[in-house]
């Protein structure tokens, strides 16, 4: 269980976002809305302890997540803006990379297989179509077991198919109660979705 | 811990080689300033000809200073600095992968100069090659962690590598002196009791500046 209490973030410019709370149960989907610059990734940063939450509180499982940061992102897949993605590197030794640094390298070849990367392993990520190098960051998703999955806009540069293949792969997490956090523009009218509009947070 | 550490060096060595352009930037700045250095220094003067290894340590630090800003940069870029640091492992491995390639890639520029320097200057290496390359693997040891330091500090910063020469410098200075004196003394075969002293303090000077640049460096990069 993710709760949320009284987060705020104040920048060079002012308040950005101000006493959000939430509470997310096992198997919850959070989309969170917001135009350009109302603190989408800022909020999911915060989240995952890359922007620390000043007097607000996250606690993950009751527990407050600032006790044990190393810990807490132990349960954290955190899918940011940019693909964390050597260009220097194959696909397959990027994704190899992170499959080893959470020790868990039977989880390679599914991920492999669910976004149909077989016939690009061997080719550098440099060469790649923004779009592949989304659909090779989105894999990462499979390397570990985590439960809690902070996405940010983790649909912008795919086509039609890999979307709806990283939709499938969120309804699977979501059903096998894990807990799902997108920052993003689209993905309107998901059913089981809940949303946060941000921008309601700015003067409360 | 072990596991982790492997694999993250493993991938920056392979990064690190793949992008070549880096070491060889450091290799042409070091022979550069080394051969400019040696020609102004020896004029005709046999004395200074006697001393000429320590020639090679200015350009060595200010080339190690200007590859500082490629220690984190590109992992901060692409964020995959972000995503090691939250990938629940200790960022002491992180730092210390860093350490390595970075000096892994400058002690090169030491091991091919030093043997042809010695062979130029009538220097006997073999008698003195522990107490030379020794001495040269602590400084360079030390340099590599307190520019992974400053380059941390500086991950920011546009053109930060001028912050983090301002930063390392002053300890980079009570270093070279020690070797400065160590080389001296096996190039002049001053008395080796003087030598064991130097190398006994460089080696604790390292340690010391190796720990807390981990630790502060470790430090730092979850502030960022």
């Amino acid at each position: 269980m993710l709760t949320c209490q009284n987060l705020s973030l104040e920048n060079n410019y002012g308040i950005v976002f101000k006493n959000i709370g939430f509470t997310l149960l096992p198997g919850s989907l959070l989309i969170i809305k917001g135009a350009n610059g109302s603190g989408k990734t800022c909020l999911l940063k915060m989240l995952v302890g890359l922007i620390e939450h000043g007097i607000g509180k996250i606690l993950w499982n009751k527990i407050d997540i600032s006790e044990d940061l190393q810990s807490f992102q132990q349960n954290v897949c955190y899918i940011g803006h940019n693909n964390a993605l050597k260009k220097e590197l194959t696909v397959f030794e990027n994704l190899d990379f992170w499959c080893k640094l959470k020790g868990l390298p039977e989880l390679l070849l599914p991920a492999i297989h669910h976004f149909n990367l077989h016939d690009i392993l061997d080719v550098n990520i440099e060469s790649l179509s923004i779009g592949w190098q989304r659909k090779v960051e989105l894999a990462r998703l499979l390397l570990s077991q985590t439960n809690l999955w902070l996405l940010d806009e983790p649909e912008i540069n795919l086509d039609k198919n890999a979307q709806d293949l990283l939709m499938d792969l969120i309804k699977v997490r979501v059903r096998e109660r894990g807990i799902v956090i997108i920052a993003s523009h689209g993905l309107d009218d998901l059913p089981y979705a809940t949303y946060l509009d941000i921008r309601g947070f700015k003067n409360e | 811990m072990s596991n982790v550490f492997a694999t993250i060096l493993k991938r920056d060595l392979v990064i690190a080689f793949l992008r070549n352009g880096h070491f060889f930037n450091s290799l042409a700045f070091f022979s550069i300033t080394t051969l400019l250095l040696i020609s102004i220094l020896s004029h005709g003067d046999p004395k200074v000809n006697l001393n000429l290894l320590n020639v090679i340590l200015l350009p060595y630090i200010f080339a190690a200073l200007l590859s500082a800003s490629e220690i984190f940069q590109a992992d901060f870029n692409d964020s995959t600095l972000e995503q090691l640091l939250i990938s629940g492992n200790s960022s002491v491995s992180i730092v210390i992968s860093k350490i390595i390639v970075h000096w892994l890639q400058l002690f090169i520029i030491l091991l091919i100069s030093v043997p042809l320097l010695c062979f130029i200057y009538n220097i006997n290496l073999f008698l003195n090659l522990f107490s030379i390359y020794g001495a040269l693997f602590l400084l360079s040891l030390s340099i590599s962690s307190l520019v992974t330091f400053a380059s941390a500090l500086t991950l920011r910063i546009s053109n930060g590598v001028i912050i983090s020469c301002l930063i390392v410098m002053p300890l980079t200075i009570i270093l070279l002196l020690y070797v400065a004196s160590i080389l001296n003394s096996i190039t002049e075969n001053v008395d080796s009791s003087i030598l064991v002293i130097d190398i006994k303090i460089l080696f604790a000077l390292t340690i010391v500046f190796s720990l807390i640049s981990i630790l502060a460096c470790s430090y730092v990069l979850k502030k960022i």
